[in-house]
Order: structure tokens, then C-alpha cells, then sequence
């Protein structure tokens, strides 16, 4: 009948002109993003592409243009050179143990501050302040404290009479001591940002939930374990990839406190990135390594994401 | 309303204004200097200024800004301005970088554009230094300064333990620092530059090796030929190791010391040998620098040959300075012929560097400058210098390659490891060959 056709037609016509006008809102949304996308494109997206279309070439400076494609071959020299495995070997060792380091004491230093004391204020100013450092800044400091011969530690411990400190003592020329030294730089740097998140983190944590513990057992340590910790399980989330992937891509301390050395000992991945593209002039196995560096680090993002999957939906954060 | 100028006379007036502007615009732009830029690493800036200032005052038609940047950082920095084409007009340059910068295209043969400076100048220079200028039968620069690597003593120290003459060998270097550690006045003798970022450490190796033989690194098709037992690299790579290890005559520190920290502890009397840049005793001997300045010696290097390496370092001219035409060149050319070459029939800015502040010089007849001879000789010994890099001096191998930056790292990584217990002599030796076959192979392809 002609009235139903109408209406269908009419219905029809609202249904179009909905649809057009929530496209032309998307349209505008898109519009309104777009200055965002275009900068993000261009100093993130655009520069990974790049990156990873000349570590598929010959890039080396000292040859002339045009490079030649020459697909994996960066990649797979990568991983038969010692220097880069022992990078990435040192690498994978100093991440791990930073975050380890980082996450425990930036714990203890939530727990101290989450007190209420004569001096909290004072504290947490201490706490703080190596993160407001740069990190050019940390390892000028800790290479002046650990220099041999005039460092302060040598000053300390001649001071103190625990040995004869008339002459130098190379502390970073002793492997292991440099490995430490530089792991410290970065922990003592990285660990105030920690204790904010999780402090932040614990005083979201209802009185009601200790007072339950304090009724039933009264022990500290059952608080933690059973309040604590399972209810910061998000944050630690937050703490461990942050702190992973600042450990994972850490440049300046290496450089400024030890080079890289002593023979090698202390070179990160990130170090080794810049030596061959600035050094070595070879930009096709520059760019390959950052690119590892990039694949690992994602892979070990989305390996925490998973292990604290289940551990983070009991912390009520799914 | 009737004009005041007919058409031809406002055509006149017209021609007249538009000549009189272009006229003008020419002038003024005839007036405007040449803008160089000059870019070197941080070293005597107030100096480099005061000479770029008098080459103003003689070239009132070019001025020229002057940058500087810290030497550690000096080839990353380099390379990013190379590609982003901001490298400026002339910029200092090492010999250790010249092969691969001329093959990348950053630097140009100043044979190219200005042949009359090569003729003139290069036989007049120390021949390591000319060779250290010159990549593919050309030559590139225009001497900054040139140096060698030199054996320096605390004598003062030594003659209080009974020793007035220096060791000529390095068995002599090993007695007279157990003599020292014995007397109890030094625990460590012998301090290197050893940073792993230095480097310097390059060149001390090759140093040490050339006491022993010189050219004794490649074959003539730079194939590698050190990695031998009995050969001059073993010798020395061996005599480093017993001495750090066995015999703890060398500052285990040395593994964490630069050219700076090295001096600064023999100024203040921790060390009594070391290998370093001649121009370092010039600060060492500096009076008022320390206890015991004026009392460090410059020695032949002791070891079998005496031989040791030679530095070159250099004006040279970019791509960047030739891309911006010929009147840039030309400026660019005037500014290195003053600050390497002479100016009104002296070498001016090479004497007052040598005068001033100890650095070697490519031309030997400056030694014959009084002014010069009597600095020298005020803080180091210009006879055993001049002995020392006439006959006893040569450019290290295989330095011509693209791929030395990357050799010297590797020699770097092997010294730490030999020293540092990870590998044998002979193992530190072999890695040094495996990746100079491999990097030869790479860039020869």
C-alpha cells in the first residue's frame, strides 16, 4: 500500500541519514586527531620503518649509494659476532638483575614512607632525588665515586682505615666491580620512580583489609603477604616493564662510568647499537641491532603481561 | 590631468632607478664576507680563535665561525652532521679516519682543488705525516698537528733509586720498575691509556709492537701476519701481559685511564713510565704543575728496532664546503694554507702551537727555529725527538683501510681481554686476525 511503501522509504531514509551523520562524527573525531597521528607517524612509526627497511640493507657509509637489499644477512651476522652475543648476554644480566634490585628496594622504600614518622617529609625529598638526576649526571657521579686513585670510595675506606689506599685501586678495571658499578648507577636512578608508583599504589589499599590481618594472625609479614603485595600485583606489573625497558635500552651510564669495558664486560646492546652506526659507519647493522633490541624487549613485555595475567585480575585489575 | 613626464622620460627614469638598484645590490653583496665554518675538537679554543681572528685581519673578506666539540664524542657527532650536511667547511681530522670518511664521501682531495698546496708543502713534511695526509694517491689536508707516540720517564724519581740512563730495552723498563716497587716509591711503575674508549690505546699498541719490528702487522696484500708466536705484536702483547700480571709493574687503573688521567697521575707522582703523544710532556713539565715538573724525560722508545708510530692530524676540506661553490673553496683553501702551511714565508701557526703548547709540527726545519728549539728543549729534548721521528717513526698499517675504526675497536676489546685474563696472548692475536679477515672480506667483496 502506498502509506507502508512511504513509511518503509521514510524509515529507510532515517536509517541512511543516521548512518551518514555518525560517519561525518567519526569523520570529524578523525579530523580532530589527526595533527596527533601525523607527529606520532612521523617521530615514531615512520623512523621504525625506516629502521627496519636499511637493516635489510648494505648500509654501510664507506660504500656508495645505492645500498643493496640484502633481506636477513645484518641479522644473521649479528648473532655470529661474539661481541654482539657477549652485548646481548650482558644485556639480558643487567636487565634482570635491575629489576630485581629496583622493584625490592623500591618496595621497602614504599613501605618506610607509607609510615607516619618525625621526618617522612625529609625522607621521601632523599628518596627522590636521584630520579630528578639526568643520567649523564648519575654516571659523572658514581665514574668520581669509583674512580682509582683520588674516587671517593677510595677516600672512604683510606679514611677508615680498612686498607692501604696510598696508591690507586682500579675498581672498574675489575670486571665484576664495573658490571656492579654501573649496575648500581642505574638502580640507584631508576628506584625512586618505583617507590612513587608503588606507595602511590599501597595507599589505595583499604585500613579495613589490615585490620582484618591485625584481628587474626597480627603478624607484618602476614599482611604483606596476604594484603600487600597480591594487591599491588598491577603495579608491580608497571614498575617491572618500566624498569625492564629502561635497563634494556640504558646508554648513558655505560658510556659515561665505564665505555663498555673493561674488555667488553660492561657493553649493552644499546652501546653496541651506536658504536657500530656512529664508529663503524654501518647503519644496516646498526639498525638490525636496535631492532633485536626492539623484539626483546617486546617479547619480555608481553611474557610479564601474561605471568601476571591471572595474579593482576586477583588484584582486581583485569 | 596631464602628466609631468612624458613616456619616454618616465621610461628613462625607470631604466635609471632599476640600474642604480641592480648597481647597488651588486655592491652590497660584493661586500658581504664569505662565511666558513670551521669545526675541531675541544683543544686551545681561545687559541684557535686568536688565529682565526688575524686570518680575518688578513682576509677582511671572509669571516669565520669556529665550533668545537669534545674529542670522545668528536666522530659521533662528525657523522651526524655528515649526513644531515651540516658538517661545515673545514674540519679537523685524524688519519685514523680519513679512509673511511674520503670513502663515504665527506671529504675531498684538496689535490682536487688546490694542487699548488700539495707541491709546495707535502715534501717539505715528516714522511709519516705527508703519508698520514694521503688516501688513494692524494692528498686530503693541510697539517694541524703531528705527533708522535713517545716513551716518557719520571727521571727524577729514577735518580733517586740510582738510575741516570734510560732503558733502551724493555727488559731495562721491567728492572728499573721492580726497582722502584722495591725502593718502595712506586706500586705500579708503568701507567698506559688504556680506556676502552680510548683511542690512543690503538696507537700505544702499535707503538710497542714497532719497538720490536716495525711494519710487522701486515704483508704487502694487508693480509694479517702478527698472529704468530715470536712475532713483534706477540712480543709485545706478551710483555704487557707478564708486566700487569706477573711481574705488577703496570697500573691495573690503566684499564680505566685516559691521556688525561694518565698525565694527571704522573704529575702528581703516581707512575714513573708511560707511552703517550709528545705533546703531553710539554703539560707535565709544565712548571708549577706539580711536585715533580721539569723532571719527566722524553726517551728513545726503548725495544729492539726504537721504532715508534707517528699521528696525523689535519686540516681537511668537506663536501659540504664544495657543494657551496667556488668561492667557498677558495676561502677554505686560503684559511687551511694559513693555520697548516706559511704565511708571508713563515709557518706561523704551527710555530706559535709548538712554541706555545708542545704540539709536533709536520715540517722538520721548524726544529731549526730557535723560538721552537728553545721551548722544546725547556720541557722535552728536541735531539732525541728529532732522532726519534726522522728515523725512528712510521704511520701504522692498514691504517688506508675503511674498515680501521672498526680494527681499532677490535684491538681495543683483545688488549682488555688478554689483560684481563678472558684470553691467551695468542688468542687475543687470533681474534684480532679472524676479524680483520673478516672485515676485509666484507668491504672488498
Amino acid at each position: 500500500m502506498p502509506f507502508s511503501k512511504g513509511l518503509a522509504n521514510l524509515q529507510r531514509g532515517f536509517i541512511i541519514i543516521s548512518k551518514l551523520k555518525n560517519h561525518s562524527e567519526l569523520n570529524i573525531n578523525y579530523l580532530k586527531i589527526s595533527p596527533l597521528l601525523v607527529v606520532v607517524s612521523l617521530f615514531t612509526i615512520y623512523p621504525v620503518i625506516y629502521a627496519i627497511n636499511i637493516s635489510l640493507k648494505e648500509y654501510k657509509l664507506v660504500l656508495p649509494p645505492p645500498y643493496e637489499f640484502i633481506g636477513f644477512e645484518n641479522y644473521i651476522t649479528l648473532f655470529k659476532d661474539r661481541y654482539f652475543l657477549q652485548a646481548l648476554s650482558n644485556t639480558c644480566w643487567f636487565a634482570i638483575i635491575c629489576v630485581i634490585s629496583v622493584v625490592i628496594l623500591g618496595f621497602f622504600s614504599a613501605q618506610l614512607l607509607n609510615q607516619r614518622f618525625k621526618g617522612v617529609g625529609i625522607l621521601r625529598i632523599l628518596i627522590f632525588l636521584p630520579w630528578t638526576i639526568p643520567y649523564v649526571t648519575v654516571g659523572i657521579l658514581w665514574k668520581l665515586f669509583f674512580m682509582s686513585g683520588w674516587g671517593y670510595l677510595t677516600k672512604i675506606l683510606n679514611t677508615m682505615g680498612i686498607f692501604d689506599t696510598s696508591q690507586s685501586v682500579a675498581w672498574l678495571a675489575n670486571e665484576n666491580f664495573a658490571r656492579f658499578a654501573v649496575i648500581l648507577a642505574q638502580v640507584w636512578h631508576e628506584f625512586p620512580l618505583a617507590t612513587i608508583f608503588l606507595l602511590a599504589g599501597m595507599q589505595t589499599i583499604p585500613g579495613e583489609l589490615y585490620e582484618a590481618i591485625e584481628m587474626d594472625s597480627g603478624k607484618a609479614f602476614d599482611k604483606i603477604r596476604y594484603i600487600t603485595i597480591p594487591l599491588l600485583i598491577p603495579v608491580f606489573t608497571i614498575v617491572i616493564i618500566l624498569n625492564a625497558i629502561m635497563a634494556l635500552i640504558t646508554f648513558d651510564v655505560v658510556y659515561v662510568i665505564t665505555g663498555g669495558g673493561p674488555a667488553g664486560k660492561t657493553s649493552l646492546i644499546s652501546y653496541y647499537a651506536y658504536t657500530k652506526a656512529f664508529k663503524f659507519l654501518n647503519f644496516g647493522e646498526g639498525s638490525a641491532v636496535s631492532i633485536v633490541l626492539s623484539i626483546f624487549t617486546i617479547v619480555f613485555v608481553l611474557i610479564i603481561f601474561k605471568i601476571t595475567a591471572q595474579k593482576r585480575e586477583v588484584g582486581g585489575l583485569s | 590631468m596631464k602628466s609631468l613626464f612624458n613616456k619616454k622620460q618616465i621610461f628613462c627614469i625607470t631604466f635609471i632607478i632599476l640600474a642604480l638598484m641592480i648597481i647597488g645590490s651588486i655592491t652590497v653583496f660584493a661586500d658581504e664576507p664569505i662565511q666558513l665554518k670551521l669545526i675541531s675538537w675541544t683543544y686551545g679554543v681561545e687559541k684557535v680563535r686568536e688565529n682565526l681572528d688575524n686570518f680575518e685581519k688578513l682576509n677582511p673578506n671572509i669571516k669565520v665561525d669556529y665550533e668545537d666539540i669534545s674529542w670522545y664524542s668528536y666522530t659521533g657527532d662528525m657523522t651526524l652532521r655528515f649526513i644531515t650536511k651540516t658538517a661545515g667547511d673545514v674540519i679537523y681530522v685524524s688519519d685514523m679516519w680519513l679512509a673511511s670518511w674520503a670513502e663515504a664521501g665527506w671529504l675531498v682531495p684538496l689535490e682536487d682543488y688546490a694542487p699548488e698546496l700539495i707541491k709546495k708543502y707535502y715534501p717539505l713534511m715528516k714522511p709519516y705525516v705527508a703519508e698520514g695526509l694521503t688516501y688513494k694517491g692524494k692528498g686530503y689536508g693541510m697539517p694541524y698537528y703531528n705527533d708522535t707516540y713517545v716513551f716518557m720517564q719520571n727521571g727524577g724519581m729514577l735518580k733517586e733509586i740510582g738510575y741516570t740512563a734510560p732503558p733502551k730495552t724493555w727488559d731495562d723498563v721491567k728492572e728499573m720498575s721492580l726497582a722502584l716497587k722495591e725502593a718502595g716509591i712506586q706500586k705500579y711503575p708503568v701507567i698506559m691509556e688504556f680506556h676502552p674508549d680510548e683511542a690512543s690505546l690503538t696507537n700505544v699498541f702499535y707503538a710497542m709492537v714497532y719497538s720490536f719490528e716495525p711494519d710487522s702487522l701486515f704483508d704487502d696484500d694487508l693480509n694479517p701476519i702478527f698472529n704468530k708466536e715470536g712475532s713483534a705484536a706477540y712480543k709485545a702483547l706478551d710483555w704487557l701481559n707478564k708486566a700487569l700480571k706477573e711481574w705488577k709493574i703496570i697500573d691495573p687503573a690503566s684499564l680505566t685511564m685516559k691521556e688525561i688521567d694518565v698525565y694527571k697521575s704522573m704529575q702528581s707522582g703516581i707512575g714513573a713510565f708511560t707511552i703517550m703523544e709528545k705533546y703531553t710532556l710539554a703539560e707535565m713539565n709544565a712548571p708549577g704543575s706539580g711536585k715533580w715538573a721539569g723532571q719527566f724525560d722524553l726517551v728513545l722508545m726503548p725495544g729492539e728496532s726504537h721504532y715508534t708510530n707517528g699521528s696525523a692530524k689535519f686540516y681537511a676540506l668537506t663536501a659540504d664546503a664544495v657543494r657551496r661553490g667556488p668561492e667557498v673553496i677558495d676561502a677554505a683553501v686560503k684559511l687551511m694554507e694559513y693555520m697548516g702551511g706559511k704565511t708571508d714565508g713563515k709557518f706561523g701557526v704551527a710555530t706559535k702551537w709548538a712554541a706555545e703548547n708542545g704540539l709536533g709540527f709536520a715540517y722538520p726545519e721548524l726544529y731549526d727555529d730557535p723560538e721552537v728549539a728553545d721551548k722544546f728543549n725547556a720541557w722535552g729534548n728536541v735531539s732525541i725527538e728529532r732522532e726519534q721521528e726522522s728515523n725512528y717513526s712510521m704511520s701504522m698499517e692498514g691504517m688506508k683501510t675503511p674498515w680501521f675504526t672498526e680494527f681499532s675497536e677490535v684491538i681495543r676489546r683483545e688488549v682488555h681481554n688478554v689483560l684481563g685474563g678472558n684470553e691467551s696472548v695468542m688468542e687475543g692475536l687470533n681474534a684480532m686476525a679472524d676479524e680483520w679477515n673478516k672485515m676485509k672480506s666484507k668491504y672488498t667483496k
